[in-house]
Parts: C-alpha cells; sequence; structure tokens
C-alpha cells in the first residue's frame, strides 16, 4: 500500500474507507492526492501541476470533478504485481459504478439527438466559483462558514466533511508549495530568481489559509485553486484582486505577476475572464486592474484567456478607448456584455440587482454570477432548422428517412402560411421540451454521481444549505438551453409565406418535391427562394417572422423547470457544431442545399446574407427581446483589422457598440477578417455579401470588388497576420 | 410625389462627413472626369451592368428582348438597344445582370435613411447626399434635407460645385455641410481633365463661404494627373487665401476601388492605375506643409 499511495493516491484516498458516501469519498481523494501527488513550481510563478496521475488512471477536471480510468488502471495493475490484486478490484469497482450511471445516460431521448435536432445534457465543465474567496478570506474563513451552517444540517455532515477534506487539502498543498519554493531558490543561479522564489515561498507562509497581503501572495493564492479546479474562468479578476493590488505599493510588480499569468494562461487552456462592471447603484467598477488587463492583452496578443469586458451607462470614455485600442491588435478581444440588458435578464428570472450586478462568463460565454450560481453551461441545444425540416416532412427526417418527431400534418396540403408556421412551432415545442427532459436527465447524473466539494467551497449557498454545486446547492440554479439556426429558419418560413402564399409564384406541393430533389430541376425555383430578402438586412417582415420564432421557443422553455432547481432559459452561441447542424439539415426554403453546412452566425444572420452593413444586422438582432434571454446571446460583427486603426474608425464602432446597447443589444463581438474569409470569399462570393474592406481611405464590399483588387487585399491580409 | 433616381443607398458609411452617415448615391453627373471611380453614377438614366464573367449563356434573358440574343451558344448583348427595362436582372439566375438606378419617392429614400438614426445619434453622423451630382436633382435632393431637418437627422452634400447658385442658398438654408470637391485650379487642366471648367466651381465655393455655410474641402489627387508641383501649390493658396472660411480640407487619394465597374456598364475607358501609394500620399502632405496648408488625409 505504501507503494500504492505514490503511484496513485486518488485511489488510494477514494477506497480508503468504503462505507462513506460517493461525495465524501470525493473529498478523500483529493486529500491523499495533495499530500502525495507529483508537485512541481516553474521559474513564472505558477504551479505546474495538472491534478492527475502521470499513468492517466485518476485525476480532477471541472467537468468531472474526480475521474478513474478503469482500462489505465488494469493496466498498471500489469505494471505493478504486487499491487494487483487491490488494483483490479478497484477497477472491478469503477466500472460497476459507472455502469449505474450509464444506464441512466441511455434514457435519453436518442433518435432525436441522433437526427440532430436537440442534443441535451450539457458539458457540465464551465463554472464562475469565487477564487476571490480563497484570496481574500483563505481557507479559515470558509472553514469558519463551514462552522457556522453545519449545525443546521445534521443529514449533511458526510458533505461538510467531504469539503473540509478539500480545504485541508488546499492548504498541504500550500505548505508544499512554500517547501518547493525554498528548495527552488537554494538550486537558483541567478540572484533574481532566488529572490523571486524566497519571496514565493514567504507568501505561501500566510495563503491560503488565510487572506493575501499583497498582490504576490494573491497571485499565489489565485494560482494554486485556479490550477487545482481545472484553470477553468477567472471570472471578475479585476474585481477580486483589486484589494491586493491596493496594497502593493510598486505596481511594477503587478505587471510583472500578470505578465508571467498570461503566458500560464497562453499555454494551459483557460477561458473567460471578465473585467469592468457595474454596482448595482450603476456606479462604475472599473477599476487600475482593468486597464493593466487591457494592457496586458495586447502586448501578449494570445487568444486565451477569453476576455470579457462589461460596460454600461456609466463606463468611461476611457475605458471605450481602451477597448477599441485592444480590439485593434485583431485578437477580437475584449468580447463586449452591457449590463442593462444581461442584469434586467437576471433579474426577469428573479435574481435581484445586487447579484445580477456580479454576473460574469464561464467558457465562451455563457452567463453566471459570480460564486453564486451553477446555471447549468449549455445543458442542451435546439436545432431551429431541423425542427423546420420535420414540419416540412409531418416529423419524418429528410436525412434518413426516418420518422422521429411528431405528426404536424402534410405540408403539401397546408392551404394558408398560419398553418404551416403552426406546424413548425409544434416541432418546436416538441423539441424543446425533449431537450429539457434529457437535460434534467443528465443534471439528476451529475448530481449523484459527480459531486464537486471544492466548487461547493467556493460557490455561496451550497455551505449555508449543506448541498453540492451539481446538486442544488448554489442561490441560483437555472438551467440554458441554446438555440441554433435561428435566422435560416426565419429566412425559411418568411420566403414560404412570400412566394407560396402572399405571391402564389410557387405551390406547397411544389415546394416540397423541389426540397426533396434537393432542387435539382428547378433552378429558377431555387434562385428566387435564395434571394427573397432576408434577415439582418433591417426588413421588418422577415426580422419579425424570425423574432417571433425565438420568443415562442423562449416562452416555452421557461415552462421547464430544472432538475436543480432553476428554470430554462435560452441563450444563443453557435459554436463549431454549426457545420455539423448544417450537414445533417436537408434542403430549406431559404436555399439551404442538402448537407450544405451553412448554419446562422449565432443570432446574426446566415453568413453572406446580411448584404446592408453592420447597422442594418444591428437593427435586425435588435428585434429580438434581449432581456428574455440569459445565457449569452452572441452577436458578431466581422471587421477588417484596420478599421481600428484611425481614430475615425475606432469611434465609429464604439459609437455603433454604444448604440447596439442602447437599443437593447445583450453582448457584441469583433471577428477580425482573415485571409481564409477572403479567399473563401473569391470562391463562394454569396456567403460573404457582408464583408466590408477598407482601401485607403474608402470602405467597400470586397465581394463587388474587381479581381485584380481582391487580390491585393488578400495579399495584405495575409501580410498583416 | 417626388421622385429621384439613385443607384444605391449605403448603410455604414465612415468617411463621408462626420460619424456614420448613410449615403443617398444620386444618378446623373455634369462632369466627366478621367479617373471616376463611380461610372454607375454618370448617367442620369438607368443602366444594365452585365458581368460576362458570370454568364453561363443560359438563354433565360433573350425572349421578350431586342437586346439580346444567343450567337453559336453564346450570349450576345447590344447594348445600343437596351431599354433598361431591368428584366434580365430578374430572370438571371447567375447574378450576371444586374440593374443599375431606380426611380425612387423622396419618402421611400428617406425612409430608409431614417432607419439608422440610431446610429446617427451616437457617432454625430447623419445622411450624405453624393452621386453623381446631388445638384443635378436639386428638387430631390432639397426635399430629402427638409425631411431629415425634420426629423432631426444631420445632413450633406458631396458636390463637385457644378450645381445653380440658388440650389447652394437652399442647401445651406436646410443647414446642410458641403463636402466641396476641388480637383484643380488650372482651368485649362480642369477642362481637360473633367471636361468641364471650373469658374463656376470656384465661384460657388467663395458664394458658399461669404454666406458662412459648413464647409470641408476634398482634394481628390490622382497621380501623373492633378498632383504636379504647381498644382499643389496652387491648391494651397486657395486653402491659405480662405483660412477659417471652411472647416478643414482633407486629401482623397485615388483609390482603384473602381475599377472593373466601367467594363460591366459598358463605358469605354482608358483609365487604368494602382490606388495611390505610401510615398505619393507623403510627398502631397509634404508639399502642402511646404506651402503653409494644413491638410488631413
Amino acid at each position: 500500500m505504501t507503494d500504492l499511495i505514490h503511484i496513485d493516491p486518488f485511489l488510494c484516498g477514494y477506497f480508503s474507507d468504503e462505507s462513506l458516501e460517493h461525495g465524501e469519498r470525493v473529498g478523500l481523494a483529493l486529500l491523499y492526492a495533495a499530500r502525495n501527488i507529483d508537485i512541481r513550481l516553474s521559474q513564472r510563478l505558477l504551479p505546474e501541476t495538472a491534478f492527475e496521475t502521470k499513468y492517466g488512471t485518476s485525476g480532477y477536471s471541472p467537468s468531472e470533478g474526480l475521474w478513474f480510468n478503469a482500462e489505465s488502471i488494469i493496466k498498471l495493475a500489469e505494471a505493478f504485481p504486487e499491487n494487483k490484486e487491490t488494483l483490479e478490484y478497484y477497477a472491478r469497482e469503477i466500472r460497476l459504478f459507472k455502469s449505474k450511471a450509464s444506464r441512466l445516460f441511455c434514457e435519453s431521448t436518442e433518435a432525436l439527438d441522433r437526427s440532430g435536432a436537440e442534443w441535451g445534457g450539457g458539458w457540465g465543465g464551465h463554472s464562475n466559483p469565487d477564487y476571490g474567496r480563497i484570496v481574500n478570506l483563505g481557507t479559515d474563513g470558509i472553514r469558519a462558514i463551514i462552522a457556522e451552517n453545519r449545525g443546521n444540517h445534521p443529514d449533511e455532515e458526510w458533505f461538510y466533511r467531504s469539503c473540509s477534506y478539500v480545504l485541508d487539502a488546499v492548504d498541504i498543498l500550500g505548505e508544499r508549495y512554500r517547501d518547493t519554493a525554498l528548495r527552488r531558490a537554494e538550486e537558483c543561479e541567478s540572484a533574481e530568481d532566488k529572490a523571486f522564489f524566497l519571496r514565493m515561498a514567504r507568501a505561501f507562509e500566510t495563503v491560503p489559509k488565510s487572506g493575501a497581503y499583497d498582490f504576490m501572495s494573491a497571485m499565489c493564492s489565485f494560482m494554486l485553486i485556479f490550477a487545482l479546479d481545472g484553470s477553468d474562468s477567472p471570472g471578475r479578476f479585476d474585481q477580486y484582486m483589486y484589494p491586493a493590488y491596493l496594497k502593493t505599493q510598486d505596481k511594477s510588480e503587478v505587471t510583472d505577476l500578470l505578465d508571467r499569468l498570461w503566458d500560464y494562461f497562453h499555454e494551459h487552456r483557460s477561458w473567460n475572464l471578465c473585467i469592468s462592471g457595474s454596482d448595482e447603484n450603476w456606479n462604475d467598477e472599473s477599476n487600475a486592474l482593468t486597464y493593466e488587463i487591457l494592457a496586458m492583452v495586447r502586448k501578449k496578443g494570445y487568444q486565451t484567456p477569453n476576455l470579457t469586458c462589461r460596460v454600461h451607462r456609466n463606463t468611461p470614455d476611457s475605458l471605450w478607448i481602451a477597448i477599441a485600442d485592444t480590439l485593434a491588435i485583431g485578437t477580437g478581444l475584449p468580447s463586449l456584455y452591457n449590463d442593462g440588458v444581461v442584469c434586467a435578464a437576471l433579474e426577469k428570472i428573479g435574481i435581484p440587482p445586487e447579484d445580477s450586478h456580479d454576473y460574469c462568463m464561464n467558457g465562451c460565454n455563457q452567463i453566471d454570477i459570480l460564486g453564486k450560481s451553477h446555471m447549468g453551461l449549455e445543458d442542451g441545444e435546439v436545432v431551429f432548422t431541423k425542427c423546420l425540416e420535420f414540419a416540412l416532412h409531418n416529423g419524418v427526417d429528410a436525412m434518413s428517412g426516418e420518422s422521429v418527431s411528431i405528426e404536424t400534418g402534410d405540408p403539401k396540403t397546408f392551404e394558408t402560411y398560419e398553418r404551416f408556421e403552426r406546424a413548425f412551432i409544434d416541432q418546436l415545442e416538441f423539441v424543446t421540451y425533449n431537450s429539457c427532459s434529457s437535460a434534467n436527465t443528465f443534471q439528476h447524473l451529475r448530481g449523484v454521481y459527480e459531486p464537486h466539494p471544492l466548487r461547493s467551497c467556493l460557490i455561496e449557498g451550497c455551505l449555508e444549505r449543506g448541498r453540492d454545486y451539481r446538486n442544488g446547492g448554489p442561490l441560483y440554479n437555472h438551467g440554458q438551453i441554446l438555440a441554433e439556426g435561428i435566422a435560416d429558419t426565419g429566412d425559411s418560413l418568411y420566403a414560404v409565406k412570400k412566394l407560396v402564399f402572399d405571391e402564389k409564384k410557387y405551390t406547397m406541393p411544389e415546394l416540397i418535391d423541389a426540397l426533396d430533389a434537393n432542387f435539382e430541376g428547378y433552378e429558377q425555383l431555387h434562385h428566387d427562394f435564395k434571394n427573397c430578402e432576408k434577415f439582418g438586412n433591417d426588413i421588418e417582415a422577415v426580422d419579425e417572422i424570425t423574432a417571433r420564432a425565438l420568443n415562442r421557443f423562449l416562452t416555452v422553455l421557461k415552462r421547464n423547470n430544472t432538475y436543480r432547481g432553476g428554470v430554462f432559459t435560452g441563450g444563443c452561441s453557435t459554436f463549431n457544431r454549426a457545420a455539423g447542424y448544417g450537414r445533417r439539415t436537408a434542403a430549406l426554403p431559404n436555399g439551404k442545399l442538402k448537407g450544405e453546412p451553412l448554419l446562422a452566425d449565432s443570432i446574426a444572420a446566415t453568413p453572406g446574407r446580411d448584404k446592408n452593413g453592420p447597422t442594418a444586422q444591428i437593427k435586425s438582432v435588435l428585434k429580438y427581446n434581449q432581456t428574455d434571454v440569459c445565457s449569452g446571446f452572441v452577436f458578431q460583427n466581422k471587421f477588417e483589422k484596420n478599421l481600428f486603426n484611425s481614430d475615425k474608425g475606432k469611434s465609429s464602432f464604439i459609437a455603433l457598440a454604444k448604440a447596439y446597447f442602447a437599443g437593447g443589444g445583450q453582448q457584441y463581438t469583433v471577428t477580425v477578417v482573415s485571409p481564409e474569409d477572403l479567399l473563401d470569399a473569391r470562391v463562394n462570393p454569396e456567403n460573404h455579401g457582408n464583408l466590408i474592406v477598407r482601401v485607403g481611405g474608402y470602405s467597400d464590399y470586397f465581394v463587388n470588388l474587381d479581381a485584380g483588387l481582391q487580390d491585393n487585399i488578400i495579399e495584405r491580409t495575409f501580410a498583416d497576420i | 410625389m417626388k421622385t429621384g433616381t439613385i443607384f444605391n443607398i449605403q448603410k455604414f458609411c465612415i468617411h463621408d462627413g462626420d460619424g456614420i452617415r448613410t449615403c443617398v448615391f444620386l444618378k446623373g453627373c455634369p462632369l466627366r472626369c478621367v479617373w471616376c471611380h463611380n461610372p454607375e453614377g454618370l448617367e442620369k438614366m438607368p443602366v444594365i451592368s452585365f458581368d460576362k464573367t458570370k454568364c453561363t449563356s443560359c438563354g433565360r434573358c433573350v425572349s421578350d428582348c431586342r437586346a439580346r440574343s444567343i450567337n453559336n451558344g453564346v450570349l450576345g448583348f447590344e447594348r445600343e438597344e437596351c431599354i433598361s427595362c431591368g428584366k434580365c436582372a430578374e430572370l438571371c439566375i447567375n447574378s450576371a445582370n444586374e440593374l443599375i438606378g431606380r426611380e425612387i419617392t423622396v419618402e421611400e429614400a428617406f425612409a430608409e435613411v431614417a432607419k439608422d438614426k440610431m446610429f446617427y445619434d451616437t457617432s454625430g453622423g447623419g445622411m450624405t447626399v453624393t452621386g453623381g451630382e446631388p445638384s443635378l436633382q436639386a428638387e430631390f435632393t432639397l426635399a430629402l434635407l427638409e425631411l431629415a431637418r425634420a426629423e432631426g437627422i444631420s445632413t450633406a452634400i458631396e458636390t463637385c460645385g457644378m450645381g445653380q447658385r440658388d440650389f447652394y442658398q437652399k442647401a445651406a438654408e436646410l443647414g446642410a455641410t458641403f463636402l466641396y470637391d476641388i480637383k484643380c485650379i488650372d482651368p485649362e487642366l480642369h477642362s481637360k481633365l473633367t471636361g468641364a471648367d471650373n469658374t463656376r466651381i470656384l465661384s460657388n465655393l467663395r458664394y458658399l463661404m461669404d454666406i458662412g455655410a459648413d464647409i470641408i474641402i476634398r482634394l481628390p489627387l490622382i497621380p501623373g494627373c492633378n498632383d504636379s508641383e504647381r498644382d499643389i501649390a496652387l491648391l494651397a493658396e486657395l486653402l491659405n487665401e480662405n483660412k477659417s472660411r471652411y472647416r478643414y480640407a482633407e486629401i482623397m487619394p485615388y483609390h482603384a476601388l473602381g475599377t472593373g465597374k466601367s467594363e460591366k456598364l459598358g463605358i469605354p475607358s482608358d483609365y487604368a492605375r494602382e490606388s495611390a501609394t505610401d510615398k505619393e500620399i507623403s510627398r502631397w502632405r509634404a508639399l502642402f506643409t511646404e506651402y503653409g496648408a494644413d491638410v488631413r488625409v
């Protein structure tokens, strides 16, 4: 056994007392690991340790919490014959445990999932724990919260024990880092490095057990807990690190430490860091650290972490300018969130202003309340275009020919547009209910099988209620289902309304036959449907139909409660899955071909279908009621990098963003045009009708330019990268 | 109802006056500048732009059209016969045909402009009437300015200066800013490059200065055409003589964005050039400085 504890301390901890609750055993696994796992420190201040064994047998990750790999454990048993019997027993037990979980997993709605209409379950990995709790209160501060509350929940004593093990684990790691730092200081040749490691060792005398006393100690504390939590999303870093910033006299030390931190972010994937914001009285909360961070993002030019900047009615001009200057480097960071709309949306689902104003983002753009919520992170997804396909084929998946959804009538017999839209809405509702119910199955599973005592210590409500972060512990426990393909669906609905029912240029049977033939032999029909007015051009009729489809979805969502004890809310951000959804969708009345990997860019138009520039696109997306959406409602505008090279370009961008936010926009991201975009625009101009490029002092649509000029611009863009 | 002929209403223009603007492009221009980069704005009549690289000679556009025929499997297009009815643009599934120019009422055009009011408000922008040449459709332009003023939208007119005095007076009374193009001072060279004498242009400019209109002078500089040291010295002299009688002056370096348009429009053009280089722009800037005139680029 002595051997095994160094080989795999997680396993030893977990199996140290099998009579205990699973959750408590998870805490013990972490405690054993903290004592025994190899730790290293790098020159860059930061612990370099991935919290897992080198054999791939077990470890700790944000998505699963404690994880084991039974196959690797069997292999390990072969390598260590003296522990063979024990390890084989562990592997068997772990397989048994996992099989209980997987039986539940199978009960999700498989056919719809396979068709690409929905996806429920969520990854569940990202979150916004309050790392500042450790930085500013220390583990002793959290122990005090446990002491205050555990008496009220005698049945959950195992949960408090588990959390206490984790806090002990954090302290043990701190002590071990101190010792390692001292050893490194002795080994160092350069006086500078030696001094650095000595300062680090001194910091670990105090943190993480107590609160930080300066920026160095705060960073030591932050890094320890951040790395242990799997390098996820730092959240409102400029807020919870600000007290320590103020306590540091020499600000160049802050810059130096941020520099080291950004290199760490770059090398280990880290997610979302949020800066600036407002309090519940709309006082601006940006501070000197906010500007330091923007300067570091400009200096480094990394894509990580995904930087979010919150803006609001009192955001100072100086911050707007710093934002534009940062966008000018061309990494598309930061993305902007509008407190006015996000807080209003959160308040609609019952989160009071004092907490709604503490929101930040995890992962790419999912909204959470810092250290107070678990909002589900992509609990599921509903693909509008697939629902539309079902409505056009009476519940049949036109790609597989399988009947997977409800029958909503033979569309060839529909005599009014309203009847057709009704069929679509029925499909959408059916798929949405399914997505919510499979999301709840997964939430239940995660609550039972993947407890997360570390995050339970960092998210308010868990220790107070005696419940795990995954099991309804946090103050807020809403869920989120994302909508995909909204604009493609709106465009399709509108084209059917206009060309079949209003102008009567085509009949429903003709349209269905053309779709079934993937438009082959129906070139004129295809041309007409494809060139019909599209969402994203500030055209009331088509924008209104599109917004109506989304509103329906949001209304249905709100009727569904989450397993964890909140309501489902909607969002929309298209990840790399979008192309896959396009491929699994048949021909559609917006002119999309069967299997064409094209799908709307989050809440915006289908790529290239917006031909009237960013202001028209903004007007269109403002038709959605964005205060009904709580989980990231991503709006991207694509600009050439050199828009930001002139003061006029920068001020124009700021004016665009301000107008969008004043008009009710939630989120705004700038994407910088890449050379690949331009090359593709030469081949497929119809997908890039919105690309504006700048030549000298002039701007024009790229697709309108002469071929020779297009070449020049492509060369220039390549040279820029 | 007043109508005008336009060829585009373009949103999010950031180089044609203050802030974010919407440009209304009017058809018809009295000048024939050899470097013209908006040839679709020259004639008042709508015109078909035909991109033969996109044409597959499918023949959809041939029936009912006097100007089109298929000869040996290839589409033929006799421009002289074309009445710009636009049917070919509707029928074409390859977007090879496009009708450039349409008649529009003042109200329709203004409704499109007013859609972006929220952006004018946050940026200090507004509407710019350009072309072509707005003064050729004076009544339409002035009606647009009036509607804009009633809605609190600021306005600008980009003009070559060839319009009637009366037009400029009324436009100034309606509060328009003038983006006033001066191509060159030498009358002979001006005639040679643009087909017209510049006496009226300079006189209208002086008039607008006299009545205190808001003027931004724009100097389109075309390498090898109007950028000799003498040309620039004369321009600088004009600017120096009238200091404080205009808001600022800016060089508009020649750009090649219009390349390729002429051929699609069937307009013979032997002017083919690269955009002005940074080196040329620096030279101009240095010359203006040398002659004591302050210009932006």
